[in-house]
């Protein structure tokens, strides 16, 4: 079924890409197919989308659920060209195409640095080399049939094994398209390929080396009879979790003590069933200490009732110390007490609750995935909350769509920084240790109201001093300056990139910079060298992002590139953030991709014309609902 | 017989008039700002004097040598008070360590306290002199309103001011008098003192924020640029052209900005760049007396998208380093045309300082409580709940022109079906009365009703000041009324000193309690009452006979030194016109 082969040979000259058979010295190989059993009548485009279900120790592509065996069945012809009866070998590989660094350093002709961090696999033994095949000299095609399947860790690396285990969810497949690649050699030339390329396990000098630069551009292009076929029939990847399949909850966020479980149900816990399915788990926000703040003992909904300026600065300026509610940001005591997940409509919704005199919280709710990729286009179907409202006053709260570490230490670690290193731990101050390698990696989108910082000739806002003088209004309800008041209907949506201070990229740089992208041109922001995120920031209007029934937002986390998109539709998304590895480290381990309404403190964000201190506290629930995440 | 109707009529509106003139004259000599109120002590000099935390301390026995591990109100470790100890673990302070020590005169303790039974051991304060002999005393007793469980205790220690001398110390401890067994954690010690504010030390808002639009010079040196030429705003600008390096220089006293440290300086200026590549600079700097500089900083243009032939804002902050600048010396805000391009500057502003801190001590509330639901409030400490009043869609129209200035006399004087209270208005000597028709939900001048000397009387409702002394201010104004139409009498209590302060509060045999903080709702945009400048209220049962509701008159003032007694010229801001509602708190 194969309708098209792009065939790449050392041995045959009449390589056109158009030919169904490939030709060298010893044998003639025709109709590699790659994938048989799924899609049949979708020749050249396979998708498959990723199986939650008991995925918790890695994603296998295809699940049991899926192919009655769990793999993809392969076959290709080959035809003996010599005399005398031969041996065959030959190997199959897979390679994620979408998220790749190219196997070929243009500018060296050389191997990639990169390259070696492609996903790229073969059976899931590594000690199976290359299989044998006997062929009869008979001048007849004889059909090969095989099987495979990708899986995570499909080097099987040490770095991800621990006790005998082999924790192939810590380098789960990567989503996107796939390509398919058949090595088929001679005896002779099979004595000459390199262990490290017949056993994916294998080191050259302490590195991997791509077997698909091997093939294709390095030694192995040169074996006298061997044919490479990269496939030309490809297997995209989809992860698209059901979001009504529950919400598992982690002890291991409430640090082994004791909490209350009253809020369980079936559909958020941690029963069997959520254990082994649920793609999703409760958030709880790491609170930093300085989030501590005294906040105006006002308890209203800002968004309903009609809360104004004139009352945020009445509210600022006429509270006496001793009248103020000392605290800190709060996250879910309760767990299943503000998650839920809908099976029937197959979403999630969060909410921020409601407090009431005496019990005074601003409570951070989320909900974080549960399993890791590396790389990928994250775009989620959403309706948050409303930041600002009818009189663009801010609620406090920050809607935020990031990806962050899936943490776990040195299995985790991002790719080494050879410049100054990176600072050892992301709360860390300025003077924190430098490391080469750490796990820390954050991708953001962080939707508040403050004002961009670039360009800095406006920033920072000039804001008139108030005076808690009731006898004189215009001493207390001081008007916002221009520039804020322009954009007075606007929220920031801020994207960022956590490259923890890495000075290694060619133009990293401090201060605003522009960077160019698709005829945009964005300012990415750093505060100084030792500041361990890069921040670009776009005004959007916020009813049109979270008044409506819903809206897209998408991080696009390449290898070498992060996109932020939003839009109203997959068809209309529009670039707010671009950053690419000139400018800034980019993560190449595996996140997690996190859903926030979060309280900030104000103080991370200078230049806010809200201080979140005197902003009330919630009196009622703030709901989001996150309807569909799609990975691809 | 119509003559005689005529004839009431006049009596009636004679009596009235008769009764608003002798009022009126009592308000006057009393220079009284409401009148259904009850007498009181005349006002002190407002804000003269505030009362600040000197300096605090907090012993969480975290870190402590003796502390227990048996039980803790938060962290760890407690300090367990065990029958061998008598005298428990001590605070002392040194006198000459407490800044501004010369004004102590309270020391207000909280602690959290464990006991399985009500104990006989008190929390002591002495002061020693530098021979070790007391020179003051006093003890408060340590008392939980529950058993095996953790209380909060407040005390308050008066202090004579004669037994604080630089080199005295202050001890602070439990005195276990009979030798039982309880636990104490979290103490938190205040040393409290007054500051003065006087005019000279409260820096208005408008002598911090300036704007100089450069359409006159005042304010400005160095104007020789200043022309008619493209503004951004006006026809005034300044133009440096032809090599011109300086702008209009802004020369203040830092004593002219700034009561307290000079911390930060913000500045923005409109940018016109006649050239491309512009380097003009957005300076300040500070001098001494001497001439000597204390500070320069810059923000420059270059570098920056600053295209020609627009107009594009600078914007700068400069953190002042605040420790070596003093009151005389001088501050300098200059444009500097560092790359002499032809350039326009205009619409300058510099905001000195940074806004006032807010007055008043430190919170003393426990985060932890809060967190773990324990909040408990104490009586008549802050933080208060919120009670609302909601505004009553009446037609107000024949009382629209009440006045803060005026004033009323509001009672039962005319007996009507509704046993409704009317208003008598006293405004520029002249008296009227008005009443509310509940048919037609409106407030009307009275007319040919009786009028009941007697409940004029009535009005004047004594209450026990000396039961309330705890919170009552001099400057308040008081109510009394059936708010919540339950048939018990609440107070309210009006003070707006400071902000529009009115607080309910319940009478208690034995002390009266704070229910609330009164706020508004219910009122359209931003006509919140508490928000104008000037407010008097008027408290009674218009439009119930069951039931208190407030009258409030909301207007602001026009008046350069206006002080919150009396306004010359009233002035109808947009965003809040002057207007008058009616108010009460919603059945629940």
């Amino acid at each position: 079924m194969v309708v098209f082969i792009l065939f790449i040979s050392s041995c045959n000259t009449n390589n056109s890409s158009n030919s169904t058979s490939l030709k060298c010295e010893s044998f003639t190989l025709q109709n590699f197919n790659p994938i048989t059993n799924w899609q049949p009548d979708s020749a050249k485009h396979k998708t498959i989308f990723i199986d939650y279900n008991n995925a918790n120790y890695g994603f296998i592509v295809p699940s049991i659920k899926q192919l009655k065996d769990g793999t993809f069945s392969c076959d290709f012809e080959i035809k003996n060209n010599t005399s005398s009866n031969q041996k065959f070998y030959y190997k199959l590989y897979y390679q994620n195409e979408s998220y790749k660094f190219p196997e070929l350093d243009s500018a060296t002709s050389k191997e990639h640095q990169f390259a070696e961090e492609n996903f790229y696999g073969s059976w899931e033994n590594t000690s199976t080399l290359f299989k044998e095949i006997n062929v009869n000299a008979d001048n007849e095609f004889h059909k090969i049939k095989d099987e495979f399947r990708i899986v995570g860790n499909p080097r099987n690396e040490e770095r991800y094994i621990k006790d005998g285990i082999n924790n192939r969810w810590q380098r789960n497949p990567r989503v996107g398209e796939y390509s398919l690649m058949l090595i088929v050699v001679s005896e002779n030339d099979l004595k000459t390929i390199p262990n490290y390329i017949q056993d994916l396990h294998q080191k050259d000098k302490e590195h991997f080396v791509n077997p698909y630069y091997y093939y294709l551009f390095g030694e192995g292009k040169r074996l006298k009879n061997s044919v490479a076929i990269k496939s030309a029939t490809t297997l995209k990847v989809i992860a698209e979790p059901n979001l009504g399949n529950g919400i598992y909850i982690n002890d291991n966020v409430y640090g082994g003590k004791e909490y209350d479980k009253s809020f369980f149900c079936a559909t958020c816990g941690q029963d069997s069933n959520l254990y082994n399915n649920a793609p999703i788990q409760q958030f709880i926000n790491y609170v930093d200490a300085s989030t501590k703040m005294n906040n105006i003992p006002v308890v209203s909904d800002v968004l309903k009732d009609n809360y104004s300026k004139m009352d945020y600065n009445w509210n600022k300026s006429f509270y006496t110390k001793d009248e103020l509610i000392p605290t800190i940001i709060q996250t879910a005591k309760h767990p299943c007490q503000t998650v839920f997940s809908d099976a029937k409509e197959k979403k999630i919704i969060i909410k921020n609750p409601g407090t009431a005199y005496g019990e005074w919280k601003k409570e951070s709710v989320g909900i974080i995935t549960r399993h890791g990729f590396t790389y990928g286009k994250y775009r989620v179907k959403i309706k948050m909350t409303e930041l600002l409202n009818k009189n663009n006053v801010w609620n406090g709260l920050t809607n935020a769509i990031w990806l962050i570490t899936q943490g776990g230490g040195e299995w985790n670690y991002r790719r080494n920084c050879n410049k100054g290193g990176y600072q050892a731990t992301y709360w860390g101050g300025p003077n924190d240790k430098r490391v080469p390698a750490v796990d820390y990696t954050e991708i953001d989108f962080e939707i508040l109201k403050t004002p961009p910082y670039c360009p800095d000739n406006a920033f920072p806002p000039v804001y008139k001093n108030t005076l808690a003088d009731n006898k004189n209004i215009n001493n207390w309800n001081v008007k916002l300056p221009d520039e804020i008041l322009n954009t007075d209907d606007k929220v920031t949506v801020a994207c960022t990139n956590w490259d923890m201070a890495c000075s290694e990229p060619k133009n990293f740089g401090i201060g605003c910079n522009p960077i160019d992208y698709k005829g945009q041109t964005y300012f990415a922001h750093r505060w100084d060298a030792n500041y361990r995120a890069l921040t670009e920031k776009k005004e959007e209007n916020d009813d049109e992002l979270f008044a409506g029934k819903f809206y897209y937002f998408e991080i696009d986390w390449r290898p070498t590139e992060v996109i932020w998109r939003i839009g109203p539709s997959p068809d209309k998304m529009r670039e707010v953030g671009y950053m690419n590895d000139k400018i800034t480290s980019i993560p190449n381990n595996q996140m997690l991709l996190i859903i926030t309404q979060e309280y900030h403190n104000t103080k991370w964000w200078p230049g806010t014309p809200y201080s979140q201190d005197n902003i009330p506290f919630p009196a009622n629930d703030i709901p989001g609902e996150i309807y569909d995440l799609t990975i691809e | 017989m119509p003559s005689n109707k005529i004839g009431k009529r006049v009596l009636i509106f004679s009596i009235i008039i008769f009764c608003g003139f002798i009022f009126a004259y009592i308000f006057l000599r009393k220079q009284h700002s409401a009148t259904n109120l009850i007498e009181k002590p005349q006002p002190i000099k407002k804000d003269s004097s505030k009362i600040v935390t000197l300096i605090s301390e907090k012993i969480g026995f975290e870190n402590e040598a003796n502390a227990s591990t048996e039980k803790a109100s938060s962290g760890k470790y407690s300090y367990k008070i065990t029958q061998q100890i008598e005298y428990g673990f001590g605070v002392n302070k040194l006198v000459k360590d407490i800044p501004n020590f010369q004004t102590l005169n309270q020391i207000d303790i909280d602690l959290k306290c464990w006991m399985k039974k009500k104990v006989e051991a008190v929390y002591v304060l002495s002061i020693e002199d530098a021979n070790g002999k007391s020179v003051f005393w006093d003890n408060k007793p340590i008392a939980c309103n529950k058993n095996e469980d953790w209380c909060s205790i407040h005390f308050t220690f008066n202090i004579n001011q004669e037994a604080i001398k630089p080199d005295y110390i202050i001890k602070l401890y439990p005195w276990n008098k009979a030798k039982e067994e309880f636990y104490i954690d979290d103490i938190s010690v205040n040393y409290l003192g007054t500051e003065k504010i006087n005019s000279s030390s409260s820096i208005q808002a408008s002598t911090a924020n300036f704007f100089y639009n450069f359409e006159t010079n005042d304010g400005l040196t160095g104007t020789e640029s200043v022309k008619e030429t493209t503004a951004h705003s006006g026809k005034m600008a300044s133009d440096l052209s032809g090599g011109k390096e300086y702008g209009p220089l802004i020369i203040k006293r830092v004593s002219d900005v700034s009561s307290g440290q000079l911390k930060r300086i913000s500045a923005s200026v409109w940018v016109y760049p006649l050239t491309d590549n512009s380097n003009v600079v957005l300076t300040a700097s500070i001098s001494n007396p001497k001439g000597e500089s204390v500070f320069w900083d810059g923000k420059s243009t270059d570098n920056k998208q600053f295209p020609k032939n627009k107009w594009t804002k600078l914007n700068a902050s400069y953190v002042l380093p605040f420790e070596k600048i003093g009151p005389d010396d001088k501050i300098q805000v200059n444009i500097w045309n560092k790359g002499r391009t032809n350039l326009i500057i205009d619409d300058m502003e510099i905001v000195y300082g940074e806004s006032t801190d807010r007055i008043g001590n430190e919170s003393t509330i426990d985060a932890n409580t809060i967190y773990e639901k324990q909040f408990v409030p104490l009586k008549n400490k802050p933080p208060f709940k919120t009670i609302y009043f909601t505004k009553k869609e009446i037609n107000t129209a024949a009382i629209a022109d009440f006045t803060p200035n005026d004033e009323f006399v509001v009672g039962d004087f005319i007996k009507d079906k509704n046993n409704l209270e009317e208003i008598i208005c006293i405004k520029d000597g002249k008296a009227a009365m008005f009443q509310y028709s509940i048919e037609s939900k409106q407030f009307k001048i009275v007319s040919g009703k009786s009028l009941s000397i007697d409940s004029l009387i009535k009005i004047k409702k004594e209450i026990d000041y000396s039961r309330n002394g705890t919170f009552f201010k001099p400057s308040d104004v008081v109510f009394s009324g059936d708010y919540y139409g339950d048939n018990k009498t609440e107070i309210l209590n009006l003070n707006t000193d400071w902000r529009f302060d009115a607080k309910l509060i319940k009478q208690d045999k034995e002390q009266n309690a704070i229910l609330g903080n009164v706020d508004f709702k219910g009122y359209s945009n931003d006509y919140n009452p508490k928000y104008y400048e000037f407010t008097k209220i008027l408290s009674g049962k218009f439009i119930s006979s069951t039931k208190s509701s407030l009258i409030v008159i909301s207007c602001n003032c026009a008046d350069t030194d206006f002080k919150g007694k009396h306004c010359n010229q009233f002035e109808n801001v947009p965003a809040l016109p002057n207007c008058v509602s009616l108010y009460s708190i919603e059945n629940k």
